[in-house]
């Protein structure tokens, strides 16, 4: 593609997500709003993802690793409320940086809802997932990461903020004013379930997180991933 | 000028203090088929490896390797990947799409055909296979050999002039493995492909083959035409390998009428050659109830009352009205064909999964009665994939945790039975690290240190090399000595029929015709050895090399 | 992949057709507030529906839907007090007729996306949406399938290991839950070492087979035939309209300050038509499917 088509296309593209934003901002289409701005969030590492050069053991790897992610629940399947998810999603990122922690968070998310049947959750499981893969692999040279307090209280409140977030797609979209009550109660509702997400965290990361940065390591050397984070 | 010139090539992994291949040459010339053979480990799939650049393995290489006259590495990249095909061991771990339709596309999207291009491939491609049916079916709905030949057509699909194909059918049951090595055949004959295979399955492929390269410890040890191949295995001084060689092969090399005539490798051939020696004359009919009296006698161990299992509300029923008893000290296999509901079978024992109707007991106790860990002093399960069993870094770390969970405060219960097992090598190693031999027997000392008085094996001598089969043997030979009981689901004929002292067919859902293993192999006209199958005519109880020569007092 | 799998009639067209057909409505779905629009959305939601299979998939979630847009509508009138007609109060707080009036409004635009999410399930399955970002978003939507491929292996594998820690005794009826916990991780870690272990065999298989020598190409052709492009064009149209009318306040209904009667003029008609046509198009695709099989093959 020429660079002059590339930048009419970047351009009308472009033009036409600001436009659509200032009008559903005009009307309060708030639900229509977010989801311009999370996909216009999410939009740089995919294109980073497909420029840059990638191995043939980094596609298998993100894949393996989302499929885990995808499926970690079944062997908790007596216990709801209970899913391993998240702690793979940061495992992966602590391991393997930003990047890989944000695809597998994110197509982890979107394989189980392909499976499942998608729905408007779709997109902000996504981009909850992938954030927070993203997030712990930027902090992943920290020392705070480093002590296995610090990974807790990530993993602690990323429980509550997933769990947020996932509540805007209804609140923002159903409610049609965005005061405080609505918002404490949206929370409120959820919060069993926040809890329970961001405690299963904490234990999963307490218990596993040595063993699990063991093995992701040894296949980092093993896989030939050492030099470049991508 | 050869396809392949194989110089001197020796090659170290990193890290690694002695060589995996050391000074091997041969030349593979253009419509060969060439198979390579030698115990695991040999070095045979690090050899097949180093002849495709695109999956060469790290390490330090020396010697050369000359595809068509040029070093590897100085071929065009899609002229590497098109003429040179490689097929992969594990049928599972190497497809790497969704569908048969996308995997078999997925060579030809890589190197960017048109679409046109790859619509005319698949036209021609998915006849050849015979694929139509299975097209548009997912990767995970076919059974291994399905997806063994779903791996090749992918390869096949950019018209390759060579193919590798590392042990292709040590996975695959012996009817996959018979598909997969016919349509080898056709492509070799058909299209003239050239082809370089490693594989234990010597009967079946060495009649196939132009050439025979033997590798043992890196080195090649006989490269040539597969005619005094054999012959100078059985002369050679290597005890072991003589294992290799097939058993009708082997019946003809023992009595020693060696006359011009060609060596026998098939059922057909064999029964040639002994009509044409004179040996085409009734046997002396003895009996085996002397042996089989012993075992009838002993005290039933595990017992199966007419179980009924199904795994949902409105699936078929897998067993059907099952009764099975399994006596103390007997080596008992287990027979049947794909789905019989084999492992079905094993789950229920062991308590995976429950049967709807029927009573499973050891020594006359209700198996429902018994906690896990009281089953498990009864039973070790030993199932067909070890990696099932690894959770730990070191084989050390999984035997210890073993040994704390089911037999703490039995003093050199573990150390004798790494002694018996010999696995003091690799205590130390990841489990993963270790070869496939060596990881089964990790996983029977898990089992065997609750000290279970049957041990139920599961395909315990698929993918083996016919040396470590024997070696496996030994090794159940001396845990029978030790006073354990064996019960064992397997394809193998040819090994049953050596060391197990009972057989039975699992068959629509009930177990039949279960026999003292001779009597058993004696009676049945498909299910039994090829020894039987070629000398049955004249010697009625022979099953076994041993058997026939001892009818024919050579 | 290709076009010759036992689909006919909406979800026999081009992928990209039926993908913007449900952008746009549930994209509608958020933009309209009157009555009759939302009814419509309502209605059309069901029809298609039951128009691909007979309502079979709707079926098993309805009752989930019911009840959660009946929360929607009861939440807001407990949380807005905005509105002139008060009807009775409830904790010392108005509730008034308007904000109900919203609540249900936004419980009828919930529900339809709901259920137009369960068409959407249907019709554009996984294999077209990722042949659709295929074509965007090459590499990404190729490393999705591999874990689409990967699942059931992993899963098998899962099941298995799981037998095995059963036989070892894990995994017992009325054990303590931290054990349980403790024994699933057990599982994850073998399923992730294994994995990992065996998938360098399939990153080899796929420099075997060229990937990442240059560009991919598609084995696919899923080019647009006549009848995508007339059906595309008529939600050109349909859809443009649409939108030029939304933007100009067509479709609205305000409820605040107090209830007005439904607006109701011949541009509205003009666009409400146009909003129909959009709606209809697979239902009618679908219908004549359906008449051809029942009338006019059937002669034959």
């Amino acid at each position: 593609m020429g660079h002059l088509k590339r930048f009419f296309y970047v351009g009308s593209i472009g033009l036409i997500v600001f436009l659509l934003g200032l009008e559903f901002w005009k009307e309060q289409h708030y639900l229509l709003i977010s989801l311009l701005v999370i996909s216009c969030a999410m939009l740089p590492f995919f294109i980073h993802f497909e420029k840059r050069s990638v191995k043939a053991e980094e596609i298998v790897l993100i894949a393996i690793l989302a499929a885990i992610a995808a499926i970690s629940r079944v062997p908790f399947a007596p216990l709801p409320s209970v899913q391993p998810t998240s702690f793979v999603v940061i495992m992966a990122a602590l391991v393997f940086g930003g990047e890989v922690g944000f695809l597998v968070g994110c197509i982890a998310a979107l394989v189980s809802n392909l499976f499942l049947g998608q729905g408007p959750w779709t997109p902000w499981q996504m981009f909850s997932w992938g954030m927070m893969g993203f997030t712990a692999g930027l902090l992943k040279d920290t020392v705070f990461m480093k002590t296995l307090l610090g990974k807790n209280i990530f993993g602690f409140v990323w429980g509550f903020v997933f769990g947020w977030v996932m509540n805007l797609w209804f609140v923002l979209g159903f409610f049609e004013e965005l005061t405080w009550p609505v918002f404490v109660s949206a929370y409120t509702a959820s919060f069993r379930f926040d809890l329970a997400h961001a405690v299963a965290n904490v234990f999963f990361l307490t218990l596993f997180s040595a063993g699990w940065l063991k093995i992701l390591t040894r296949v980092k050397v093993k896989y030939g991933l050492l030099k470049p984070d991508g | 000028m050869a396809l392949y010139q194989i110089e001197n090539v020796t090659f170290a992994y990193p890290n690694a203090t002695k060589a995996s291949l050391a000074q091997v040459s041969f030349n593979v010339e253009e419509g060969d088929f060439v198979l390579l053979c030698g115990p695991s480990g040999s070095g045979k799939t690090t050899l097949l490896r180093q002849l495709k650049h695109e999956v060469q393995p790290e390490g330090a290489l020396e010697g050369t390797i000359l595809y068509k006259g040029n070093l590897l590495a100085d071929i065009d990249q899609t002229a590497s990947i098109e003429e040179i095909g490689f097929v992969f061991q594990d049928p599972d771990n190497q497809i790497v799409m969704h569908t048969v339709w996308q995997e078999l596309t997925f060579s030809m999207e890589n190197l960017g055909y048109t679409t046109t291009q790859i619509e005319r491939r698949m036209g021609e491609l998915v006849p050849f296979f015979g694929m139509e049916e299975w097209l548009f079916r997912e990767i995970h709905e076919l059974s291994g050999g399905q997806k063994q030949l779903v791996n090749l057509a992918s390869v096949m699909a950019l018209q390759p002039k060579v193919l590798l194909l590392d042990e292709p059918t040590a996975q695959l049951d012996p009817i996959g493995a018979k598909a997969f090595l016919q349509m080898l055949h056709r492509i070799h004959e058909e299209l003239a492909v050239t082809i370089i295979m490693s594989e234990h399955r010597l009967e079946e492929v060495y009649p196939y083959a132009s050439t025979v390269v033997m590798l043992q410890n890196g080195r090649c040890t006989y490269a040539g035409t597969p005619g005094p191949f054999l012959e100078q295995l059985w002369h050679g001084e290597h005890r072991e390998l003589q294992h290799y060689i097939p058993s009708i092969a082997q019946l003809f090399l023992s009595t020693n009428v060696m006359d011009d005539l060609p060596l026998p490798l098939t059922v057909k051939q064999g029964k040639q050659w002994i009509r044409k020696a004179g040996k085409d004359k009734k046997g002396e009919c003895e009996l085996f109830d002397g042996e089989s009296g012993l075992v009838n006698d002993a005290e039933v161990l595990l017992q199966c009352r007419k179980l009924h299992f199904q795994y949902a509300e409105h699936t078929p029923k897998v067993l059907k009205e099952l009764s099975l008893s399994i006596r103390q000290g007997e080596f008992f296999t287990l027979f049947g064909g794909n789905g019989s509901g084999k492992s079905t079978l094993l789950h229920n024992i062991v308590g995976i999964v429950t049967p709807q109707r029927g009573k499973i007991s050891f020594a006359g106790k209700s198996m429902k009665k018994m906690s896990a860990k009281e089953r498990s002093k009864w039973i070790g399960y030993v199932a067909q994939n070890p990696a099932l069993y690894f959770t730990k870094e070191t084989v050390r770390e999984q035997l210890v945790e073993r040994y704390e969970s089911v037999a703490q405060g039995q003093e050199g219960k573990l150390e004798e039975l790494i002694q018996v097992l010999s696995i003091a090598d690799v205590l130390d190693r990841h489990p993963f690290d270790i070869s496939g031999g060596e990881q089964q027997k990790v996983v029977i000392a898990l089992a065997l240190l609750a000290d279970p008085a049957l041990l139920i094996l599961d395909e315990p001598t698929k993918g083996l090399d016919p040396y470590s089969k024997q070696q496996f043997a030994l090794l159940l030979e001396r845990l029978r000595g030790l006073g354990k009981t064996i019960f064992m689901v397997s394809h193998d004929i040819e090994f049953a029929a050596q060391y197990a002292t009972r057989c039975g067919m699992l068959f629509n859902g009930k177990v039949i015709s279960v026999e003292e293993t001779k009597s058993f192999l004696r009676d049945n006209y498909f299910y039994t050895t090829m020894i039987h199958r070629t000398v049955g005519e004249w010697l009625p109880n022979a099953v076994t090399v041993e058997d026939a020569l001892a009818q024919w007092g050579t | 992949m290709v076009r010759n799998r036992s689909e006919s009639g909406f979800s026999a067209l081009h992928p990209a057709v039926s993908f913007l057909y449900f952008v746009v409505v549930i994209t509608a779905c958020l933009l309209f507030k009157h009555p009759l629009y939302l009814y419509t959305l309502f209605m059309v939601a069901i029809l298609l529906n039951w128009t691909i299979d007979g309502g079979k998939a709707l079926h098993k979630s309805i009752k989930g839907y019911v009840f959660m847009a009946l929360i929607i509508a009861l939440a807001n009138p407990l949380f807005s007090s905005r509105g002139a007609t008060i009807l009775f109060y409830l904790f010392d707080r108005p509730v008034t007729l308007e904000a109900i009036v919203y609540g249900v409004q936004f419980g009828f635009s919930l529900f339809s996306i709901l259920v137009l999410f369960v068409a959407y399930n249907l019709i554009v399955t996984y294999d077209k949406f990722l042949y659709l970002f295929g074509s965007i978003v090459p590499r990404t939507s190729f490393v999705v399938i591999v874990t689409i491929r990967f699942i059931p292996l992993l899963k098998r594998r899962l099941q298995d290991i799981m037998a095995i820690q059963k036989v070892q005794g894990a995994f017992q009826e009325g054990g303590k839950k931290k054990r349980h916990l403790k024994e699933g991780m057990a599982t994850l870690h073998t399923l992730v070492t294994w994995s990992l272990e065996e998938a360098l065999m399939t990153a080899s298989s796929m420099r075997a087979r060229g990937y990442g020598v240059g560009k991919r190409s598609s084995a696919i052709r899923y080019a647009l035939d006549e009848r995508d492009v007339i059906i595309l064009s008529i939600m050109a149209i349909a859809g443009t309209l649409l939108f030029i009318g939304a933007f100009g306040g067509m479709g609205q209904y305000e409820v605040y300050p107090q209830l007005q009667e439904i607006p109701f003029s011949a541009r509205m008609l003009f666009h409400y038509s146009s909003f129909l046509i959009f709606l209809l198009i697979p239902i009618i695709v679908n219908g004549k499917v359906w008449l051809e099989w029942r009338f006019i093959r059937s002669k034959m």
